[in-house]
């Protein structure tokens, strides 16, 4: 089962948090297409928070393609979700796999996860020769 | 002579009320280990259950207490003999429902700075399980007979008619047998059923909707979860499966004294088919009541928790 952990005092926003984490679990597969997320105000009891921090991660999260949301059926893993922003079917396991060894190589290199984020945003940012 | 009933009635309360706290508790008590909040979470749950049986246990002495029949006119309550006796199991339902209900509020809420939870929705259908269709379909069969046996009684609805018997000189043999579940007592009876599933919904929902515990390994919160899912339907299938019984049971005794033998002008008459519809409805009573106290035995023990932690 997947789980959603938010950190109060982190500066990045909660919201901001349970949106990148659902859409990492969906990246890497860990939600699949037409998997149905919790109720927002259900969600928001859980964490203790306010309903509108996950209604407004719910929001951008199917802004950008990642959730659909329906009356009767809530908030749902869109499909093609994974693949969104690519132009082809990516073979995804061994792209996960990958990523999953290089973060096994980090942390056991002593890099805590904001670093490895920030050694990922910032290979990112470098020119990029092919698209 | 009012203080020995008080004394008696007390008993009869504290009694029963102790003995479930201990087997609760002795089957909270496993030889598993795991873990102190997880044992924490289970102590909690037992405290609960054992708060909402005291209350059933009181109820049912409050309700057993009352008049059979109510002699004065001003006194609120069902006219028919009986009546406030035989809505007493969906009363007790209710207590036990509303107890359980405000327990389950005193959980701990989500504290700290770092909090987590499940990306799984949590419904009731998935919590009461097989124990939620048992339930439902007790209800189902309690509802059914409740209405046919509205349909067939007198038109005070306290007994069955006796079949018209003709004797070969012309003599008309009616009569009637009670008491029976007639309208008079299967309208209350009906809205009690109504209450207790609508009761037993809320109850199972506010379970559904607690917070994930914090500390607390995942399946061991959902064991606990489940575990007072089952309680709650292990209780309520009680009441219903009691009612159900004992309504079958004296809609068995009434038709078996409708079928006979009734002797007149020398003849005699006999119904066999009335003979084995209520042995019939008896069978289904006895099965359903005791099927109602074995699913209260099994629910007594924490469900254990399944996958990862």
């Amino acid at each position: 089962m997947s789980d959603i952990t938010v950190d109060l005092t982190s500066p990045t926003p909660v919201y901001e948090q349970i949106r990148s984490q659902v859409a990492g679990l969906v990246a890497v597969g860990a939600l699949a297409p037409g998997d149905r997320l919790p109720a927002s105000r259900d969600l928001a009891r859980d964490l203790g928070i306010a309903v509108g921090t996950v209604q407004r991660a719910y929001r951008e999260l199917e802004a950008s393609g990642v959730v659909t949301s329906r009356r009767r059926t809530g908030t749902a893993v869109a499909d093609g979700a994974a693949s969104r922003g690519q132009g082809r079917e990516p073979a995804r396991e061994p792209l996960v796999e990958d990523v999953r060894r290089l973060v096994a190589r980090a942390r056991a290199s002593g890099l805590d996860d904001d670093a490895i984020l920030d050694m990922v945003r910032g290979v990112l940012r470098e020119p990029y020769a092919e698209r | 002579m009012a203080l020995n009933a008080v004394i008696v009635g007390t008993l009869f309360v504290l009694v029963p009320g102790l003995v479930a706290v201990l087997v609760l508790w002795a089957a909270g008590r496993r030889g598993v280990d795991d873990g102190a909040a997880a044992r924490t979470a289970l102590r909690h749950e037992t405290w609960i259950a054992a708060a909402s049986i005291l209350a059933a246990v009181a109820t049912t002495a409050a309700v057993l207490s009352l008049p059979v029949t109510w002699s004065a006119s001003w006194l609120p309550g069902p006219k028919v003999a009986g009546g406030a006796l035989a809505v007493g199991p969906f009363a007790v339902a209710l207590v036990y429902c509303a107890v359980r209900a405000t327990g389950e509020l005193t959980w701990p809420r989500p504290r700290g700075a770092v909090r987590s939870a499940p990306l799984k929705r949590r419904t009731v259908r998935d919590l009461g399980g097989r124990r939620l269709r048992w339930l439902l379909a007790a209800a189902g069969l309690l509802a059914v007979t409740l209405v046919v046996a509205g349909l067939t009684a007198t038109t005070d609805g306290t007994a069955v008619p006796h079949p018209v018997r003709v004797t070969a000189d012309g003599s008309v043999i009616t009569g009637a047998s009670g008491p029976y579940p007639g309208w008079a007592y299967g309208v209350p009876l009906l809205v009690g059923l109504a209450l207790t599933l609508l009761a037993t919904a809320g109850t199972l929902r506010v379970v559904a909707r607690r917070a994930p515990l914090a500390e607390v390994p995942r399946p061991h919160d959902d064991a606990v979860r489940r575990t007072s899912a089952a309680r709650i339907l292990a209780g309520v299938q009680l009441c219903v499966g009691v009612t159900t019984a004992l309504l079958l049971l004296i809609m068995g005794a009434a038709l078996s004294n409708a079928a006979g033998p009734v002797s007149a002008s020398g003849e005699t008459f006999h119904t066999p088919g009335l003979v084995a519809l209520a042995v019939g409805l008896a069978v289904v009573g006895i099965v359903v009541g005791i099927a109602s106290v074995v699913g209260v035995v099994t629910a007594v023990v924490h469900r254990r928790p399944t996958g990862p932690a």
